[in-house]
């Protein structure tokens, strides 16, 4: 896909202005965060759980070389094949090279972000093999030539009417606005693809290093589909998809469904052990694990940084932060968006194009408290913006002189109580001419006219806080 | 060359991690050992069919509680005629031979699609299209999870992975005494289920919400998912 992560402004401005896309953000957040929240609170142990699944994350993050052998020797050992990618280009050759050793002309696709992040579809056309989204969302936008918007919903950004059109368009069906029907259009095309593709490919929500178990969790049934029809199974992973034991899969399959959309399970989840067996009656007769790299093993020198590397993308995070809920997926310019977008994308793409998005958060912290693996984000996102600060210190990330100037002052006023209290007073005596109603609306002048350009300032209260503690002390 | 790009990534993990070892040595020694809290065990199995029931239907499944042989018959040959069933895909489960389905879609003259053995590439691909046009899919389930109400069907010689999956309409026969609390306690105890290339959870038909957020039902698996609970032992 094309990375627009430095145009981050632009996108940004270009969201916040398409009506249709606000609306569907507002709803698709909004009823996400609602059943999450239902889901949650019906489980009293939950905040153990995620304990426990930040300890589970953080000891396979810290043993990965050691974990990663051990699951790839598993895979062998039950009959599969283990590729290793160090970055996309390999990735995508390894999949070409298998699809040609196979005489394989189309491939279904189950939802993987790490495919879309090595840009596996393009590279597949490109070598003339068909790649076929089969997730209902990620069909859409393939149609369409759009990115993804959402990690759980890739096509929230699409009204059915808009659907409608594109479906009569690219499948020749009758134009419908009925929802059902334009489901059972795509249920019948793609049942074709599946039995027509030589090779399912999919991503991994988990790896277990103990039994070679790739764990896949869905609701659709396109990833059974996937990885049952085709006579080759190709499951695509980061390196950081690795747990180590089995038993913790008891701790993930009850954080992840609810998180992601709130259910208790997942309408389907399959835990793949290898290839068919020689006695089972269906199955590929073939299963290769790409494991993949592209900048991961970097992440990990930092150790508070690396924790962006616990990641389960469940899309919790991103339906609660406010400021996805206003500019949306696509803003983000790449694969990774919301506030695990913000963490992890410019350590993948580096600060010289990822630099601004640590800056686009209020360091709320409802991502964290959102987070099944209780990722700190406000501690991750200072992190970077120190980074971006120590790594741009000329440019400083479009800051300006001015603004430069104004933190220095600011800090200086800070430092001292006495200047503190003067420039509270100070402060108190100017705002007068701008105040109405409590509010300051409008100040001609910088630093604060960039502020009331798009918002409301309060006003200072008449007399300070201290004031009126001091004296209701007195009266006492 | 694949050695070494596996030693390039391998090498590279080590070398990160290790800056960090400097600075604190939790992470390389980290317990990690996941003693997860397993929900109580103490409901009795009564309690923990309905729990499963009720869950199960509330994602869009219908649950029989079959409390007689001729009862699970009944509704067996009910979803049969139903949806006029001529070609049903039949999977080999024990539970399945003992409950005499097949006399059933016999009588009902369906023909039976049965799970081809240690099939051919040819073989295997005239499955999956014989597969495509089946009205019913009938498998058994070798466990039940009632936290959730998800069916655990783990493939061998007598279970597939696609005869629950092609077909438009599932029905499943799952004994009673094999409903488990949760995923936990699956998980904990069910370590033998590794013998199988995939373990199949299902929890109700397949789903869908990427158009504006409406639940659709049967968008790629099956649109109906019906379960039948022996629980006929009691006498
Ligand atoms: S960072 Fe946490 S909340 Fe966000 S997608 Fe990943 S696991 Fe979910």
């Amino acid at each position: 896909m094309e990375i627009t992560t430095d145009r981050f402004a632009e996108n940004i401005r270009r969201a916040l202005v398409d009506e249709s896309l606000q609306q569907a953000l507002r709803t698709a957040t909004t009823k996400f965060t609602f059943v999450r929240h239902l889901a949650v609170t019906q489980m009293p142990d939950w905040e153990a759980l995620r304990e426990q699944a930040e300890r589970i994350k953080r000891h396979a993050i810290g043993h990965l070389d050691t974990l990663l052998e051990q699951f790839a020797d598993r895979i062998t050992a039950l009959g599969g094949h283990v590729h290793w990618a160090p970055d996309a280009e390999t990735a995508c050759q390894i999949v070409i090279d298998l699809a040609r050793r196979h005489g394989v002309t189309s491939a279904v696709k189950a939802k993987s972000m790490m495919a879309e992040e090595i840009g596996l579809n393009e590279a597949l056309e490109r070598a003339g093999i068909t790649p076929v989204e089969t997730d209902l969302g990620e069909y859409i936008i393939q149609l369409a030539h759009e990115p993804p918007s959402h990690i759980i919903a890739p096509a929230i950004h699409k009204s059915k009417r808009q659907i409608a059109e594109l479906f009569a368009e690219k499948l020749g069906i009758p134009p419908t606005d009925d929802i059902q029907e334009l489901t059972a259009a795509a249920r019948r095309t793609l049942r074709e693809k599946f039995f027509g593709a030589g090779m399912g490919i999919t991503g991994v929500n988990f790896a277990v290093a103990e039994t070679g178990t790739i764990v896949l969790v869905e609701n659709e049934g396109n990833i059974r589909f996937s990885t049952s029809l085709p006579p080759i199974h190709v499951a695509i992973m980061g390196i950081e998809k690795v747990i180590p034991r089995f038993a913790d899969l008891a701790v993930f399959m009850r954080l992840l469904p609810r998180s992601a959309t709130g259910q208790k399970m997942s309408a389907y989840v399959s835990f793949i052990t290898g290839p068919r067996k020689r006695n089972e009656p269906d199955g590929p007769d073939e299963l290769h694990v790409v494991i993949v790299d592209n900048g991961r093993s970097a992440m990990l020198g930092d150790p508070e940084l690396r924790r962006a590397l616990y990641c389960i993308h469940c899309g919790a995070c991103l339906n609660v932060c406010p400021v996805y809920r206003k500019i949306g997926g696509h803003a983000y310019g790449w694969v990774y968006s919301g506030p695990i977008g913000a963490i992890v994308t410019p350590q993948l793409l580096g600060l010289d194009r990822a630099g601004q998005l640590p800056f686009a958060s209020t360091l709320c912290g409802a991502c964290r408290d959102a987070c099944p693996v209780r990722i700190d984000f406000p501690k991750l996102l200072l992190a970077l913006r120190h980074r971006a600060h120590r790594h741009h210190p000329h440019r400083r990330n479009g800051h300006s002189w001015r603004e430069r100037l104004a933190m220095a002052l600011w800090a200086f006023t800070m430092k001292s109580e006495r200047r503190y209290r003067l420039a509270a007073a100070l402060a108190r005596r100017l705002q007068r001419r701008f105040v109405s109603n409590g509010l300051i609306r409008e100040v001609p002048f910088y630093p604060f006219s960039e502020w009331t350009k798009y918002r409301d300032l309060p006003a200072l209260a008449p007399r300070p806080f201290r004031a009126q503690w001091e004296a209701s002390l007195k009266e006492q | 060359m694949v050695d070494e790009r596996k030693r390039a990534i391998l090498t590279s993990i080590g070398e990160n991690l290790r800056i960090q070892r400097t600075g604190s040595e939790s992470d390389r020694e980290g317990p990690g050992a996941a003693t997860m809290p397993v929900s109580s065990r103490d409901a009795d199995q009564e309690a923990r069919v309905q729990k499963f029931a009720e869950e199960l239907t509330a994602v869009g499944a219908r649950v029989f509680l079959a409390r007689t042989r001729e009862g699970a018959h009944h509704y067996v040959k009910e979803v049969i005629d139903h949806h006029r069933a001529r070609r049903v895909a039949l999977s080999a489960a024990p539970v399945l031979a003992e409950l005499e389905i097949e006399a059933l879609i016999r009588a009902a003259h369906g023909d039976i699609i049965r799970l081809p053995r240690t099939p051919s590439f040819d073989e295997l691909k005239e499955y999956k299209r014989r597969l495509m046009e089946a009205d019913l899919g009938i498998t058994g389930a070798a466990c039940g999870l009632a936290e959730s109400g998800t069916l655990v069907l783990l493939t061998s010689e007598t279970e597939g992975r696609l005869a629950s999956l092609l077909p438009p309409v599932h029905l499943a026969v799952l004994n009673a005494s094999y409903i488990l609390p949760g995923v936990a306690e699956f998980i904990a105890e069910t370590r033998s289920s590794l013998r199988s290339s995939d373990i199949i959870f299902i929890t109700g038909p397949s789903r869908t919400a990427d158009i504006e957020l409406t639940l659709t039902v049967g968008v790629h698996g099956p649109k109906e998912l019906h379960v039948v609970v022996l629980a006929m032992n009691s006498e």
